[in-house]
C-alpha cells in the first residue's frame, strides 16, 4: 500500500522541497485523523497535527528505512498528543475551575450529554490508556489488518490481542456508563 | 507471519466506530488547510538535508515506550485525623483537569487515570496515567500516598503536584516542606518553590527519558549514558532495539564508531524487534564509515532495494 511510503522517498531525503511538501500533504490529512481520533475532543487536532510535522520535519533524517516512516510518525503522533495534554492539564490547574464533590454521584458527564455522539466518542476513547487507545483506533476505527498494527505499534502479537480486548472492554464500560451503550447490551 | 493473526479478533465494526471513523476523516482540504503553518519547517527540512553518508545524524527514537512502569510513593503526614472509613473509587478523567474534594480538607486535581483506595485516615491514590495536583490542610488526614510509576517518594507538606512526562516524576511543592526520596537517589528536603525529578527505573522509562533529552538538545554523552542505563535493565523485543539504536546512534555521533559496531553487531545477533531494518543500516554505515564492510555482507543481502547502493559505498573502499 502506497500510504506506507512517503512517495519519492530520496527526493525527501536530499531536501527537496517540492518532494518535502509532497509528502506533507499526503500526510497530513492521515496525522490529523490520528490526533482527532487519539486526542479527543479537548485537544487542538489542528495544532498538534502541526506540531507533529514541525517535529517530523526536524527528525526526517533519522528515518532509514522508507518503510518505517509510518510507524515513527505514528510515534511522533503519540508523543506529541502526549504533551498537549499535559499542557491542558497544567492550564486548568492554574486557573481552577468548578469543584466535584466525590461525595456526590459519580456523574462527571454534565457536560458530556451536551455535546454530539461522535464528540461523547471521542471523549470515551480519550479516556482510555494511551496504549489502549492506540490500538483501538488503529485496528477498530481505521480498520487496519493485526500485522499492520503489530508492526505500527512494535508489540508482539500477545500483547496486541490482549490490549484489544482490553481496549474494547473499557471503551464500552465507560461508554455505557455514559449512556452511549444501554446497560442491557452489555 | 500474517496467517493467523489475518484471520482473528474480528474488527468491531459497531455504529460507534463506524461513527467515530467517519467524524474524523480528514482530507486534501485539511492538508490544503494546515501546509500554510508548516512552511518555515519546510523550508528548515529543505535546507539542513545532507548527503547521507555525511549526515550528521540525530537520534532516531521510533517507537514510543514512553511509558514507564517503576513505583513511586508520596506520603504526606499531617497530624489529627477523623475516624478511618473505607476508600474506594476510581478517578478517571481526560481532557480537561477535574478538580475533586477527596475529603475535607484533601483537595485533588485529577487528569488522567487512578484509582482511590485504603481509608479516610491513610488515602491511598494509585495513579496509572496523566497529571496529579494533591492539596492536603494540615490536620485532615494521618498520612496520604500517591503510588504511580517513578521510584520511590515520600512527601510530608501541604501542597504539592506531580508530573509524569519523559524525564521522569516531577514533584513541585507549592506550600510547606517536603521530603522527597526517589529510588536509587538520597532523601532531600525541599520547601515551597522547589522542585526535584525522580528518574525513570525502567529500561522503557529511561528510553523516554533518552528521548526527551535528545528533545531537548542535551549532551549525547548523557543520553548514551542514560541508554545505557536502560540497556543494563534487560530489555526485550521491540524496546531492546529501540535502545539499540538509540545507542549505536549516539556512540556514532560521539566518534566511538568500534563501541558503537559491538552495540549494534549484539543486538542483530540477539532477539528479533521492531528496528531489525534500521539496525543492519546502520551496521553497514558503521562498517562503510570503519572502512571495513567484511562482516556485513549478509546485512547488505537482507536490505533487499536499499542493499545495492551500499553495496557500491563498500567496493568503493574496497571491502567485499
Amino acid at each position: 500500500m502506497s500510504m506506507r511510503m512517503p512517495e519519492r522517498w530520496d527526493a525527501v531525503q536530499r531536501g527537496d522541497r517540492a518532494a518535502i511538501e509532497t509528502m506533507c500533504r499526503t500526510w497530513l490529512p492521515v496525522v490529523l485523523q490520528w490526533t482527532r481520533r487519539l486526542g479527543g475532543p479537548r485537544v487542538d487536532a489542528d495544532s498538534a497535527t502541526q506540531e507533529v510535522f514541525i517535529v517530523a520535519l526536524r527528525r526526517l533524517h533519522t528515518v532509514r528505512a522508507p518503510e518505517a516512516f509510518e510507524r515513527w510518525l505514528f510515534s511522533v503522533t503519540r508523543r506529541v498528543l502526549s504533551q498537549h495534554r499535559r499542557a491542558v492539564w497544567g492550564r486548568r490547574w492554574e486557573s481552577d475551575q468548578q469543584v466535584d464533590d466525590m461525595s456526590g454521584p459519580a456523574n462527571p458527564e454534565a457536560d458530556f450529554t451536551r455535546m454530539t455522539q461522535a464528540t461523547q466518542i471521542q471523549e470515551v476513547v480519550a479516556t482510555l490508556p494511551e496504549d489502549l487507545a492506540a490500538v483501538l483506533v488503529l485496528y477498530d476505527v481505521e480498520g487496519r489488518t493485526m500485522p499492520e498494527v503489530v508492526d505500527m505499534l512494535g508489540v508482539s502479537e500477545g500483547t496486541l490481542r490482549t490490549r484489544l480486548r482490553s481496549a474494547r472492554a473499557q471503551f464500552r464500560k465507560v461508554a455505557t456508563k455514559r449512556g452511549l451503550i444501554p446497560e442491557e447490551s452489555k | 507471519m500474517t496467517t493467523e493473526l489475518d484471520q482473528s479478533p474480528m474488527h468491531d465494526r459497531s455504529p460507534m466506530m463506524d461513527l467515530l471513523q467517519s467524524s474524523t476523516v480528514a482530507g486534501p482540504d485539511d492538508a490544503e488547510r494546515l501546509l500554510p503553518g508548516l512552511d518555515e519547517a519546510i523550508a528548515t527540512a529543505a535546507a539542513s538535508a545532507q548527503p547521507p553518508s555525511g549526515r550528521h545524524r540525530r537520534f532516531a527514537w521510533g517507537l514510543g515506550a514512553v511509558a514507564a512502569a517503576a513505583v513511586v510513593a508520596f506520603v504526606l503526614l499531617p497530624h489529627g485525623p477523623p475516624p478511618a472509613q473505607p476508600l474506594e473509587r476510581d478517578l478517571v478523567q481526560s481532557g480537561s483537569g477535574r478538580d475533586i474534594v477527596l475529603l475535607e480538607g484533601v483537595n485533588l486535581r485529577v487528569e488522567g487515570s487512578g484509582s482511590v483506595g485504603g481509608t479516610t485516615r491513610h488515602p491511598v491514590l494509585s495513579w496509572d496515567q496523566g497529571a496529579l495536583g494533591v492539596e492536603v490542610t494540615p490536620g485532615a488526614v494521618e498520612g496520604l500516598a500517591v503510588h504511580t510509576a517513578e521510584g520511590a517518594v515520600h512527601i510530608t507538606g501541604t501542597a504539592f503536584s506531580v508530573t509524569r512526562d519523559a524525564l521522569g516524576t516531577h514533584v513541585d511543592v507549592h506550600r510547606g516542606s517536603v521530603d522527597v526520596a526517589c529510588t536509587d537517589q538520597p532523601a532531600q528536603a525541599l520547601t515551597e518553590g522547589d522542585g526535584t525529578t525522580c528518574l525513570p527505573t525502567t529500561a522503557g522509562g529511561l528510553l523516554g527519558r533518552a528521548h526527551a533529552l535528545e528533545d531537548q538538545d542535551a549532551d549525547t554523552g548523557l543520553v548514551v549514558q542514560t541508554l545505557e542505563h536502560a540497556a543494563a535493565r534487560g530489555p526485550s523485543g521491540a524496546l531492546a532495539h529501540e535502545i539499540c539504536l538509540g545507542r549505536g546512534l549516539g556512540l556514532r555521533k560521539l566518534k566511538r564508531i568500534g563501541e558503537a559496531q559491538v552495540v549494534v553487531a549484539a543486538c542483530l545477533d540477539g532477539q528479533a524487534g521492531g528496528r531489525q531494518q534500521d539496525l543492519m543500516l546502520l551496521a553497514v554505515e558503521l562498517a562503510i564509515q570503519a572502512e571495513d564492510c567484511g562482516a556485513v555482507g549478509d546485512h547488505i543481502e537482507a536490505l533487499g532495494a536499499l542493499g545495492p547502493p551500499l553495496r557500491a559505498r563498500c567496493d568503493a573502499i574496497g571491502s567485499p
